[in-house]
């Protein structure tokens, strides 16, 4: 009976155990019904972008890619092209290039959303773009863009170079050093009135925006070197004074710096890459030699040729002519130095130096500068002098006797402004060094000098 | 004793299998729902032969706004749009789609017309900064009635209402003819600006706004008072819409169509039809409206302007140069910009404002005070004491117009609309002296 009874229990025990295990299917379709009919402007992005970076284009309107709490129009379809255009040559290409194919495949934000409008805040600020978690960057008034007006393609080039310096900052840290420069100068409330430019140039930022976080002001830093130039960053930060200036060129440092140590970039290269493909591509003058000239970006010429620099680089034979006669010598004296020196967009002054081993007399003449219409200058020497003994030197029979041929012909043509050719894979490091004022008249006559920036 | 055990061990055998059953949801999966809500309004939208005409209200600028679409299969849509004379005769291509976001919604997901009013930058179309005009570029669908679905905004909860077009309208809407409607309209409320309806024993004023996209609606109440409201129009390919319709009199009125080249009748939902008068001057009184409707008068800033004599023109430029003999630091000389007269109809007193501007936009104002008596609608205004300060030592200045007409004269106030704008304006006519006469704004 026990048995029976033993046995029973165990047979139930496992018919208990298995008669609930039951096949079971799952009774529910998981189904996306949230897709469209793709068309030509996605086949588009599939093939430069998709296919080649794994790099996806949100540009039809998707809500929880913006703040829900804002109203932001849609991207106009007819934008959308041109804009990613000049993301893959003034952004994508630039680090490729520079960088290598797989910085740029590892590191590019792999989700680009576009909106038509900017995105408003409350405070009366509109923001150009913002920068997600490494992987996204929104980009918001793309239906202003005009990709036949180069300021607004370089605009929005801005926005992306600085969206991208901040996923490269989630990689790896802004050295502690470079929050120090301006430790307690940040200003969370940069839209208000009295942060202006003038506040915020004052105190070593870029622009007012950069006072708003670390964050901010190193990716305006390293977006101003590469989109606003070189040129645009030391002038901006040498007229910025005395107190500021070191901490731009602080700041500069730390950025290439961090560039280089973290992922092997020279910023230099990045410039000369990026403003390269803006003159080629998109007819921006912005980089060009005259606009450094009528800007004021330019502190002097040196044109002694018989500096290194004269001697590695070709010098035409009428700069020769007309250098040398004064370089020889001057009346018995060893001539020291020449510098064309500019005082303003329309004013400069050459100055020569000459003496003996115990003393240096400088003769001095002003010149004016007048840009023409065409975008050549005339450089003629004032009818108004400067006074002192600078220009009373210049006055001496045996400087002008050497001098004059020179400022003759200077003031008998027009001069067009170039920068020495600068090839990344040759010269690289020839990069703003050079300026050659070509005569209009003579395409020979070529004057180089070797370009100094104002510093303090 | 034991026997318990095997007891309780069969009933829990008993019991082990048994499972609550599943059950089937009354109005089927919610799966399957979602994907038929989404297949139909995308196949309603994409069947209709001729495409929607549609109209939208907006939340912050409280205008109407109307439209024609065509939607296709390839998730693309065509759209001709009551914005303005480009949106009204180019017609704009741009995606859409019906997406399942917590409805079925429709999302203008590429910019097109539609989205202009929801444009947060106001460079584009107006509105404000941020937010645009308050609407949407996502509908959720809402039901279908006949030939119309109905969408509401998923922000600003306004309406997108959808209704089958006719194959005429649609090759109106697709060559430039809706422009030419917008412009009929325009034109018309331009030389007609004072317009009523009837309805029943109820005349209501209709002054129609084509800027705002807002028509009022004035009715005479039966204790002798006024009603007004105002109510979202815009226009289409045959009148005009009013969109969500309005109450006059216990009748909804849905439209405003042209009946014949010169004339456009009202339309009651049921297709009833109401003529539009044309009125020479408004159901209102003149002196009703003045302190209600509005209570300044605003002589405008001009040489010489709709409905003024030669002699007034003639008094106001001199009064401008007495006032321009003034400077506070001899310098910035004061310039006469616009006369205000500010009504308070309650204590019938007014004041007249010369306003002035010096060095550049700074203001200087001066202002004398009135009391008034009306008989037989005709106006006597009394000076209340003596200027003084500023006022006092430019009284001299402004006597042209004051002293030697507006203090001692009789007016006649009334309406007056401006041939050349369509605006209905105040008219002053003084009755001693029939060659001074003048016009203003009414605000």
């Amino acid at each position: 009976m026990k048995t029976i009874t033993k046995t029973c229990i165990i047979v139930g025990l496992f018919a208990g155990l298995y008669s609930c295990v039951k096949e079971e299917k799952l009774n529910t379709k998981i189904e996306n019904y949230d897709t469209f009919v793709p068309g030509a402007i996605d086949e588009w992005i599939t093939k430069n972008l998709t296919d080649p970076y794994n790099i996806e284009v949100v540009y039809r309107y998707q809500r929880n890619m913006h703040d829900i709490n804002k109203n932001i129009a849609p991207a106009d379809e007819s934008k959308v092209i041109p804009q990613m255009d000049v993301v893959i040559n003034g952004f994508l290409d630039v680090y490729k290039k520079i960088g290598g194919v797989p910085f740029i495949k590892t590191y590019t934000p792999k989700q680009f959303a576009l909106f038509g409008s900017g995105d408003y805040d409350v405070d009366g600020s509109v923001k150009g773009g913002t920068a997600d978690g490494g992987r996204r960057i929104t980009l918001y008034g793309v239906n202003n863009f005009d990709i036949a007006n180069s300021n607004s393609v370089t605009g929005n080039l801005q926005v992306i170079h600085h969206e991208f310096t901040h996923i490269l900052n989630q990689m790896r840290f802004i050295p502690a050093e470079f929050g120090k420069i301006c430790a307690g100068d940040y200003y969370s409330n940069w839209t208000a009135q009295e942060n202006d430019q003038a506040k915020a140039r004052s105190l070593g930022f870029i622009t007012p925006y950069s006072r708003k976080s670390i964050g901010e002001d190193f990716a305006e830093v390293l977006s101003h070197l590469i989109v606003a130039g070189q040129l645009y960053y030391d002038d901006f930060a040498y007229d910025s004074g005395k107190d500021a200036y070191p901490k731009f060129k602080q700041k500069e440092a730390i950025v290439r710096d961090y560039m280089m140590q973290n992922f092997n970039i020279d910023v230099t290269q990045l410039q000369i890459e990026f403003q390269r493909v803006m003159a080629e591509k998109y007819k921006s003058s912005r980089y060009s030699a005259t606009t450094a000239l009528s800007n004021d970006y330019v502190g002097s010429l040196d044109w002694d040729i018989r500096n290194t620099w004269g001697l590695e680089n070709t010098i035409s034979s009428k700069q020769r002519s007309l250098f040398m006669a004064i370089l020889d010598e001057l009346g018995g004296w060893t001539t020291k130095s020449m510098t064309f020196q500019f005082v303003s967009a329309t004013k400069a002054t050459l100055n020569i130096g000459f003496g003996d081993n115990s003393v240096t007399y400088t003769a001095s003449y002003d010149f004016d500068i007048v840009k023409n219409a065409d975008n050549t200058f005339k450089i003629a020497k004032s009818a108004t002098q400067g006074t002192g003994n600078n220009y009373g030197n210049g006055n001496i029979d045996w400087v002008l006797k050497d001098t004059k041929p020179l400022i003759d012909y200077l003031g008998s043509t027009s001069f067009s402004a170039d920068w020495k050719q600068v090839d990344l894979s040759v010269n690289p490091s020839d990069y703003l060094q050079f300026l050659i004022l070509k005569d209009t008249k003579d395409p020979n006559a070529t004057f180089m000098g070797k370009v100094n920036l104002r510093k303090y | 004793m034991k026997k318990i055990f095997y007891l309780m061990f069969l009933v829990l055998l008993a019991f082990s299998c048994s499972k609550p059953k599943e059950m089937d949801p009354i109005f089927g999966n919610p799966d399957d729902r979602i994907s038929d809500t989404l297949l139909y309004v995308k196949k309603t939208l994409v069947d209709a032969p001729y495409g929607w005409k549609a109209y939208t209200t907006t939340e912050i600028s409280k205008g109407g706004y109307g439209f024609y679409m065509q939607f296709g299969e390839n998730d693309r849509l065509k759209m001709v749009a009551d914005l303005n004379e480009t949106t009204a005769s180019v017609i704009k291509e741009s995606t859409y789609r019906i997406r399942q976001i917590m409805y079925a919604t429709l999302s203008f997901d590429t910019y097109n017309y539609i989205t202009m009013l929801q444009d947060p930058d106001p460079s584009v179309y107006g509105g404000t900064a941020g937010k645009g005009h308050g609407s949407d570029n996502e509908y959720d669908y809402v039901k279908t009635h006949g030939d119309t679905l109905f969408f509401q905004g998923r922000k600003f909860i306004k309406p997108l209402i959808l209704v089958k077009a006719k194959e005429d309208e649609a090759k109106k809407y697709t060559s430039k003819g809706y422009l030419d409607v917008i412009n009929k309209n325009k034109a018309f409320f331009k030389k007609n600006p004072l317009t009523s309806i009837v309805v029943g024993n109820v005349e209501a004023e209709l002054a129609f706004g084509f800027r705002t996209k807002r028509m009022s609606i004035i009715t005479a109440n039966s204790d002798g008072s006024f009603s007004s409201s105002f109510v979202e129009f815009c226009n289409t390919i045959d009148g005009i819409e009013i969109v969500g319709g309005v109450v006059i009199n216990n009748v909804q009125l849905k439209r405003f169509i042209w009946k014949d080249e010169n004339s456009l009748v009202g339309l009651d939902k049921d297709g009833k039809e109401y003529p539009l008068k044309i009125n020479s001057s408004s159901v209102v009184p003149y002196l009703t409206a003045l302190g209600a409707s509005f209570s300044v008068i605003t002589i405008p800033d001009a040489t010489t302007y709709n409905g003024w004599s030669t002699n007034f023109a003639t008094r106001k430029a001199q009064a401008k140069a007495g006032i321009n003999r003034w400077a506070f630091d001899g310098v910035n000389f004061f310039i006469l910009r616009t006369i205000d007269f500010k009504f308070q109809s309650v204590n019938k007193r007014m004041s007249i404002v010369f306003n002035t501007t010096y060095e550049g936009s700074k203001t200087f104002n001066l202002t004398y005070n009135y009391t008034y008596t009306v008989e037989n609608g005709k106006f006597k205004f009394t000076l209340s004491g003596t200027p003084s300060g500023n006022d006092g030592a430019l009284y001299n200045d402004v006597r042209y117009l004051l002293q030697e007409r507006i203090n001692v004269d009789t007016f006649e106030l009334g309406y007056f609309v401006n041939s050349e704008t369509g605006e209905v304006m105040s008219q002053f006519k003084s009755v001693e002296h029939p060659d001074f006469y003048f016009t203003g704004q009414n605000n």
